[in-house]
């Protein structure tokens, strides 16, 4: 793994912004797109060579919604990254979608342009869901779109979803999971609402207008989209991500088993891990596109960024925290070859009892018990781990 | 210096009247520090002081005073503590001054620890003089305050002195009237030394040190000395006097106050109120001390980690070198493992120890709830004291339990009688007195169970009052109570540390007061946990924390590191302030919770 990387660019700007969400995304009515392409050339041409010696294995456009970006800029961030580095044969290159309107037109001219995975932003069949979380899209939209992708000559497709909304139901969650399979897809990521701060709903939440969504419900919806998807050959892989077999999203494979990526654009992270050398570093670029134009354009090169240069100790606990959210676990014996460390006896013990992880000498996974207080589980794991003195 | 010279006072002030920045003034006045010395408050010379603002250490200062018909003087001044938990330790101060400045806030008038120290300094046959603070401020009102202090006091007020302690206006005259009123150190008829012992400490340089006002002839360096109350004898190393800074001198006089070291080790040996004697040609009869004062507030204090008790041991026993008044000794709990069962002069001398333990030792303790003293008369005829609620013996042992009471004077405008009243009859308390002092203000005076008085009482009085009432209490005697032990429960077994003992007739209200309290701190577990309150084995209450079913970040990719790297780390803060009691984890809070009751 450690001898790959992905690239994920960040497009910030989307025409609206949902209630619900806090990444790094501002209005596009703002938007610069020709300034900010030229950044993230100039970014990509700069830190490809970081790089160098790794296999590419994928490529990200997130946002924000990336298509927004006029396809002009598009092409020539491929062909920069494609002329700089090596990419596997398979590379995955991945742009996410709205299902809106404006978006149907782009989705050949991108496919043609070589990105050869989509994920779209479906989140939900239902009008009443769509409206209470300020979709742009209806229940009708959404099908025409998915129909359209879901024929088309693309084979590798993913919907995002969201359960768990205010007053939501067993039977509306399900029906949207079923509806699914009306599709040919092989990717589906649920997401579970999270109501983040500093946005409109957390404001919600303050005034009491949405309560704690019912913990038990929410065992039960997890149940039920691991049943139907089963039904359907999606099986789950990550805390909140299906797929069929071996259509795992290869870049987000890379975050979880905590691989190395570069990260270009505002706001952007990237991890650069070098076991043999003993390197691990992560950074950041500023968040607000205006501090990335001044950084970019200052040509203060890396120094400016958040750089932080880690020991083998957190690259082990870091492993823990991103690689136990995958169905498959983590690979103890791998990780001690990196940084010798045994775990206390005690909490596997409890644990297991507990039935919420599997345990043996090379490997941990939570089960399904688990994955629903994964965030406590690693917790107490990472806390368990007992580091060998160097 | 010619005793005629010599004149020793204490400033008495209710919290926050200006007593410091009075004396600090005044030491810059007198060129005692210099301006650039002069950090505000001198005297208040430990952190904790400095941030809370009040003083907890009496220390005396020698001041070189040049009056304006040119004569020299020395004055020594006793800075004295000013909070409920300590007054005793003024009347040490004041033991050893001829005269007291009584300071008021003239935007707040006579207080309830105004008025406490002001009858002691008159008992003790002292000099008071009036001083109204705080003149620069536009709310003063120095002819409303003088009122009240001649009402409430009786002491003439007509010369009152009008101060600013902030800008310095008016503090000359005090100075003046130092040299005027208060008398200079009465003549000795004794021909063997005898020197008063105000305060102890250790000081890591000199050993332990000795605050002394001599009474009766003088003390030199290498001189034999004996403490009467134990009858040993030692040598004396060092004479000094502060300066404000310490310096060495080679006598002390008749009338002067300074500091001795002799070959003393033990800080237990050196008692505060003791009378230093020649050890060659000792005094008869040792000088009218103190009384020994006892702790009143007892609680379990222990490591959070197991592993810290030797080190739990080492600071208490540093602490115990400043602080006499500190009593502790070790005990176990079922729960908390090995710790010290630790005696306070109140609640907030408790809190500046733990507080204390964590900043200067770095150590995080859990405090068991405060309980008093209470004395238990078994049915075999046995009496035996318990300050640990679990050692309570078995109910039909008991034949009589006897709790202390206080004096407790409030002092407060008179639109908050309504709630003060109510506060006092729920805790017990019995009406004493309604006197009004102005048509403002006035005392209440009630005698009260002192467990009463340590739960919450006196946050609760600052909230009926708006913070506008004050405070201070003595202790009174002990009586009979309907007292039973409340045992807190968690998943089945009792917790000891959270035992405590509290009258019948509020057990139920405070059980489930505690329970739900507890229901809200401790953190969700992977097992449903469940809270109850006890009298022996009848249930009175019972909460549930409800199994962690849920938890778990939906989306985590490449940025989220950082985060959750953060929320680790603060979850790991947490947790060290977690205690396991059984399979259960326990907050810090947990065990002071049973302090505060609800709003
Ligand atoms: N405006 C004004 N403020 C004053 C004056 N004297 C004291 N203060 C302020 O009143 C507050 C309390 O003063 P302190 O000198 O700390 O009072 P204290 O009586 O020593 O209090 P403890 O040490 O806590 O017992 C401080 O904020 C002082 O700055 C004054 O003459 N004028
Ligand atoms: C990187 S986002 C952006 C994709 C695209 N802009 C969109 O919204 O359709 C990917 C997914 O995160 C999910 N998401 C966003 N905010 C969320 C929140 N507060 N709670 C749970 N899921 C959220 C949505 O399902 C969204 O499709
Ligand atoms: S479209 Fe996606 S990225 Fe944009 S605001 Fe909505 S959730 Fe956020």
């Amino acid at each position: 793994m450690t001898n790959k990387f992905g690239i994920y660019i960040h497009i910030p700007f989307c025409t609206t912004i949902c209630p619900y969400c806090n990444f790094n995304v501002y209005p596009q009515k703002i938007a610069q797109y020709d300034v900010l392409a030229n950044c993230l050339l100039s970014e990509l041409e700069k830190n490809l060579t970081y790089f160098g010696n790794k296999e590419l294995a994928s490529i990200h456009f997130g946002g924000g919604t990336p298509s927004l970006l006029p396809i002009k800029y598009m092409e020539k961030i491929l062909t920069m990254i494609l002329k700089n580095s090596i990419a596997s044969h398979d590379c995955e290159i991945t742009i996410e979608i709205n299902p809106y309107e404006y978006e149907m037109q782009d989705v050949d001219s991108l496919y043609d342009l070589g990105f050869n995975r989509f994920s779209i932003g479906i989140q939900s069949f239902d009008d009443v869901k769509l409206k209470y979380l300020g979709r742009d899209s209806s229940r009708r939209s959404n099908i025409l779109f998915a129909e359209k992708i879901s024929n088309s000559k693309i084979k590798n497709i993913n919907f995002d979803l969201i359960f768990g909304i205010q007053d939501e139901t067993l039977d509306t969650w399900e029906r949207d999971i079923k509806f699914v399979s009306n599709f040919d897809i092989n990717h589906v990521s649920t997401y579970f609402l999270t109501i983040e701060e500093s946005t409109p709903f957390w404001n919600k939440k303050l005034r009491g207008e949405i309560i704690d969504f019912s913990e038990d419900l929410y065992i039960k919806m997890v149940e039920s989209t691991i049943n139907i998807l089963r039904k359907n050959k999606i099986y789950r892989y990550e805390i909140s991500n299906f797929c069929r077999e071996s259509f795992e999203s290869k870049h987000n494979m890379t975050y979880w088993s905590n691989g190395s990526y570069l990260g270009i654009g505002p706001g952007a992270y990237s991890s650069y891990v070098d076991i043999e050398n003993k390197i691990y570093q992560r950074w950041t670029n500023p968040r607000s596109p205006k501090a990335y134009f001044n950084f970019l354009n200052e040509n203060s090169v890396s120094e400016d960024k958040v750089l932080n240069s880690f020991d083998t100790r957190e690259y082990v606990k870091d492993s823990f925290m991103m690689g136990l959210r995958l169905t498959n676990g983590i690979n103890i014996k791998q990780l001690k070859k990196i940084r010798e460390f045994s775990l206390n006896q005690g909490t596997l013990d409890e644990l297991n009892d507990e039935d919420l992880i599997l345990s043996n000498l090379s490997n941990i996974k939570l089960t399904q018990k688990g994955f629903n207080i994964a965030d406590y589980i690693i917790f107490k794991l990472i806390e368990s781990i007992n580091f060998k003195v160097a | 210096m010619n005793r005629d010279n010599i004149r020793n006072f204490s400033i008495i002030a209710h919290i926050d009247h200006g007593k410091s920045t009075l004396a600090d003034r005044i030491l810059e006045i007198t060129k005692s520090v210099t301006k650039r010395e002069m950090t505000n408050q001198f005297l208040d010379n430990m952190d904790i002081e400095r941030e809370r603002g009040i003083t907890i250490k009496s220390q005396s200062v020698r001041i070189n005073y040049t009056s304006k018909n040119n004569n020299q003087y020395i004055f020594n001044l006793i800075d004295t503590p000013g909070h409920v938990d300590f007054s005793y330790e003024v009347s040490r101060s004041l033991m050893a001054s001829e005269g007291a400045i009584l300071v008021v806030d003239a935007t707040q008038g006579v207080e309830a620890q105004t008025l406490a120290h002001a009858f002691l300094a008159a008992d003790m046959g002292l000099e008071i003089i009036p001083v109204i603070n705080k003149i620069d401020l536009p709310a003063s009102n120095p002819v409303r305050v003088c009122k009240e202090i001649e009402n409430s006091i009786g002491i003439d007020c007509s010369n009152a002195i009008l101060v600013s302690a902030k800008t310095g206006e008016g503090v000359e005259n005090i100075l003046e009237e130092i040299v005027k009123s208060i008398p200079p150190p009465r003549e000795s008829k004794v021909k063997n030394l005898r020197a008063l012992v105000i305060d102890t400490w250790f000081d890591s340089y000199l050993g332990v040190v000795l605050l002394v006002r001599i009474f009766d002839k003088d003390i030199k360096t290498g001189e034999r000395i004996k403490l009467m109350s134990t009858n040993k004898n030692y040598e004396v190393r060092n004479l000094g006097i502060f300066n404000p800074k310490a310096k060495n001198i080679s006598k002390l006089s008749l009338g002067e106050v300074g500091f001795v070291t002799a070959s003393i080790k033990q800080i237990s040996d050196a008692k505060v109120g003791d009378t230093i004697t020649s050890a060659d040609y000792p005094a008869k009869n040792p000088l009218k001390g103190f009384k020994d004062i006892k702790p009143m507030v007892f609680c379990g204090l222990y490591p959070i980690d197991s592993n810290f008790y030797q080190q739990l041991k080492e600071s208490l026993e540093k602490i115990a070198l400043n602080d006499s008044s500190i009593k502790y000794e070790p005990e176990t709990s079922a729960a908390l493992g090995f710790g010290f069962r630790c005696g306070f002069l109140g609640l907030l001398h408790m809190e500046i120890v733990k507080e204390r333990l964590e900043r200067e030792f770095n150590l995080l303790s859990i405090a068991t709830s405060p309980t008093v003293v209470y004395e238990v008369l078994k049915k075999n005829g046995e009496k035996i004291i318990v300050d640990n609620p679990n050692l309570l013996p078995e109910n039909n042992q008991i034949k009589c339990i006897m709790e202390p009471f206080v004096n407790v004077s409030l002092h407060s405008p008179k639109q908050f009688l309504g709630g003060l009243l109510d506060l006092c009859e729920s805790r017990r308390g019995v009406q004493k007195n309604i006197d009004f002092i102005s048509e403002e203000r006035l005392i209440l005076e009630y005698e009260l169970p002192l467990s009463e008085m340590i739960y919450d009482f006196y946050n609760k009085v600052k909230s009926i009052s708006k913070g506008y009432c004050s405070m201070d209490y003595e202790p009174s005697n002990t009586k009979e109570s309907d007292l039973i032990k409340l045992d807190i429960l968690i998943n089945g077994e009792v917790v000891d540390a959270l035992s405590f003992i509290t009258h019948r007739k509020n057990s139920y209200y405070r059980a489930r007061d505690i329970t739900e309290k507890l229901r809200e701190i401790i953190p969700r577990q992977l097992f449903e946990v469940a809270i109850q309150a006890s009298i022996g084995s009848k249930i009175i209450a019972r909460e549930t924390v409800k199994a962690l079913r849920k938890d778990v970040t939906a989306k985590c990719y490449g940025g989220d590191v950082t985060r959750k790297r953060k929320l680790l780390e603060k979850q790991k803060e947490g947790k060290k302030r977690m205690k396991n009691v059984g399979n259960v984890e326990i907050p810090q809070e947990a065990f002071i919770a049973i302090l505060s009751t609800k709003e």
